[in-house]
């Protein structure tokens, strides 16, 4: 999967896909002719298996258009808001307005901005707004100039100010689209023709480029985005071949051919403490490639820091889908790179749903490569996410220690499991949200929240939260289990139920429900109904209502738990009171 | 120059893709009422798809200079051999 290269590429493309998936309407707000972006972002979308279906505004400045919506009444159902503004638009205005208020423009424009997000994140709206394509005025050459009113310094203010607002607003995210358009290019992503006879902002062969970025942004919040980097050894994370040239003859290191390599490592160490698994997939032999992490007097990236290892003669399509089952992603969520075409190849047909970028042949150009590539769109930073690395290798320690037990009860009982339970709160808010687009096999209802629903969810009084942490004697597994209840009267209704895949079988559903029952019969409910809804991965709670002790009431599918008859079941797992 | 009504075969290639239309058939007097579809809109894909296929550049009085599909073959022609 990457950008096609043309527009007339791209719409051949979509117009192959027959897609089934739901449209989604999202708002483009734009002060460029927004039209062709809108059909980029549609058919970019279906080549990755969604629709957004945009709705395009255009309006001489963002702020005046989104307000407009306000006044409009827009519709409810509309929440991802793309905003586009366009550089050379606001230099217009740059120049149209009075000289003497020239040094406070980009104060201003940031402050119009910010007002009218203001104004609509009632309406639980959020945000994907992009900064400004680089523009220079050439009104000082290409000195910047000291003067406050140089256009190129009211750029940077308001870049400045939107990052600093991001940091502020839990609905807004910045995309770079300067950061893009520097890297293409202006002469690629600029058309003045259709800039000046149809006020198109891009070049409409830059469009599908765009798009690609702009949707996997869109998506990340959908929780999208590929979740595992899995990378080949020989040539790709050091130079020659260990097995020929040994652990002092292989290129890597603070000097020479090596630091290419070394910079790799340095840049793959920090995608990994951002929350992306690092995995290896090498024709090698295992012994000696232990060794060179351990031994190599210069190698960043050290054995442990990989979640899972296949170092073997295998097929690599074989190797990349057992990683993907030992970690419990889909397909889809992996990237492979390698230097061999070959290799590469060979993954692409056997693994299409694998993403396989082509690594550039030249090793000083890779890393560049894979940067431009942005394969790892991560807006949620969350305390959990660095550390599911570690997680990953605790499980492998849990397995062996599993290996020593005939008996599965025993090996639970062994593992001393103990959670603490608590109801959402600012503290745990990010990891609900992850957990909830994260969060596929044990997904009853695969409501997946966005982050300004649960803040307003926070508040409200007629729901119960059961958010369970768990860890054992081999570590902490951290917040790993939630379940969402609307109260009405005495009735009581899961609204969302899913669980981390990393404490299937370890009872914990039970004692969610267990736990759930309690608090609830606190607050004087006697039923608690539910709803299983089916989608192509989460089979494995098809049953889970019936086989916790609902019963079926006949109507639509849902089932019905008698709180007054409810008798917990026993489990392993002790309940902890806060720490 | 070409003769009176045929339009190549390249031209009439680019109109039906950007347009989706593989049937659409062209002639050097067909103007952009003939044809639905063709629309301001369209018209940029098919000047960009244009100077792609031929290796050519318009400026922007040349895009809208345009009475009819004649004048637009001339104007690739002369661009290709200048």
């Amino acid at each position: 999967m990457k950008p096609l290269d043309t527009f007339q590429e791209l719409q051949e493309a979509a117009s192959a896909i027959s897609s089934s998936a739901p449209v989604e309407r999202i708002r483009i707000v734009s002060e460029g002719s927004p039209q062709f972006l809108a059909k980029a972002i549609a058919w970019e979308s279906m080549r990755r298996g969604f629709h957004f279906g945009p709705d395009a505004i255009h309006c001489e400045d963002v702020a005046g258009g989104l307000l407009g919506l306000l006044e409009a009444g827009e519709r409810s159902e509309m929440k991802t808001v793309l905003v586009v503004p366009s550089v050379e638009r606001l230099f217009e205005r740059f120049l149209a307005s009075p000289e003497e208020e020239r040094e406070d423009f980009g104060q201003q424009v940031a402050g119009q901005w910010r007002r009218a997000r203001a104004q609509l994140a009632a309406r639980g709206m959020s945000f994907l707004w992009c900064n400004l394509a680089p523009y220079s005025d050439g009104l000082r050459g290409y000195l910047v100039g000291s003067g406050k009113a140089s256009f190129s310094r009211q750029i940077g203010l308001i870049h400045q100010q939107l990052i600093e607002d991001a940091g502020a607003e839990v609905n807004l995210q910045v995309f770079d689209l300067a950061s893009l358009c520097a890297e293409v290019g202006r002469g690629r992503t600029f058309d003045p023709r259709f800039w000046y006879q149809g006020r198109l902002a891009f070049a409409l062969d830059f469009l599908p480029t765009l798009a690609f970025h702009l949707v996997a942004s869109l998506l990340e919040s959908r929780g999208a985005a590929p979740k595992v980097l899995v990378c080949d050894l020989d040539d790709t994370l050091w130079g020659g071949v260990l097995a020929e040239e040994g652990i002092e003859g292989i290129a890597l290191g603070q000097e020479d051919s090596g630091s290419v390599y070394f910079q790799l490592h340095q840049w793959l160490k920090a995608l990994r403490a951002r929350g992306v698994l690092l995995a290896l997939c090498s024709k090698n032999e295992e012994s000696l490639v232990r060794e060179a992490f351990r031994m190599h007097p210069a190698c960043p990236l050290k054995w442990d820091d990989f979640a899972a290892t296949r170092i073997n003669w295998e097929p690599k399509s074989e190797n990349i889908r057992s990683i993907a089952q030992e970690l419990n992603l889909g397909l889809d969520a992996v990237v492979f790179i390698d230097d061999r075409e070959f290799e590469r190849e060979e993954v692409r047909r056997r693994c299409p749903e694998v993403i396989v970028p082509d690594l550039p042949e030249a090793p000083e150009l890779r890393l560049g490569y894979l940067q431009r590539l942005g394969l790892f769109p991560q807006a949620v930073e969350s305390e959990t996410d660095r550390l599911r690395s570690a997680h990953f290798l605790r499980e492998k320690t849990r397995q062996e220690l599993q290996a020593e037990f005939e008996d599965y009860t025993d090996y639970l009982k062994s593992l001393e499991m103990k959670a603490t339970v608590e109801t959402l709160s600012p503290r745990n808010l990010e990891r609900v949200l992850q957990l909830s687009h994260r969060s596929n096999q044990f997904n009853l209802l695969t409501h997946r929240y966005r982050r300004e629903e649960l803040h307003r969810k926070m508040e409200e009084a007629d729901r119960s939260w059961l958010i369970v942490h768990l860890k054992d004697r081999i570590g902490d597994y951290g917040l790993i289990g939630v379940i969402e209840a609307g109260v009405d009267g005495e009735e009581a209704r899961i609204e969302n139920w899913f669980m981390s895949c990393r404490v299937l079988q370890r009872q914990v559903e039970v004692f969610m429900l267990n736990q759930l029952a309690g608090q609830l019969r606190s607050r004087g409910i006697i039923r608690l109904m539910g709803v299983y809804s089916p989608t192509s991965k989460n089979q494995l709670v098809r049953q889970l209502l019936p086989d916790l002790g609902f019963s079926p009431t006949g109507a639509d599918g849902n089932w019905m738990l008698d709180l007054k008859e409810f008798r917990p079941q026993v489990t392993l797992i002790s309940r902890l009171s806060h720490e | 120059m070409s003769d009176a009504t045929s339009v190549s075969p390249e031209i009439t290639e680019v109109f039906r893709r950007v347009l989706q239309q593989p049937d659409l058939e062209l002639n050097r007097t067909t103007t952009a009422d003939d044809v639905s579809g063709w629309d301001s809109l369209s018209h940029i894909q098919i000047v960009v798809a244009l100077e792609k296929a031929f290796g050519i550049r318009f400026s922007s009085s040349e895009i809208t200079d345009l009475p009819d599909v004649g004048a637009l073959c001339d104007l690739i022609e002369a661009k290709q051999s200048g």
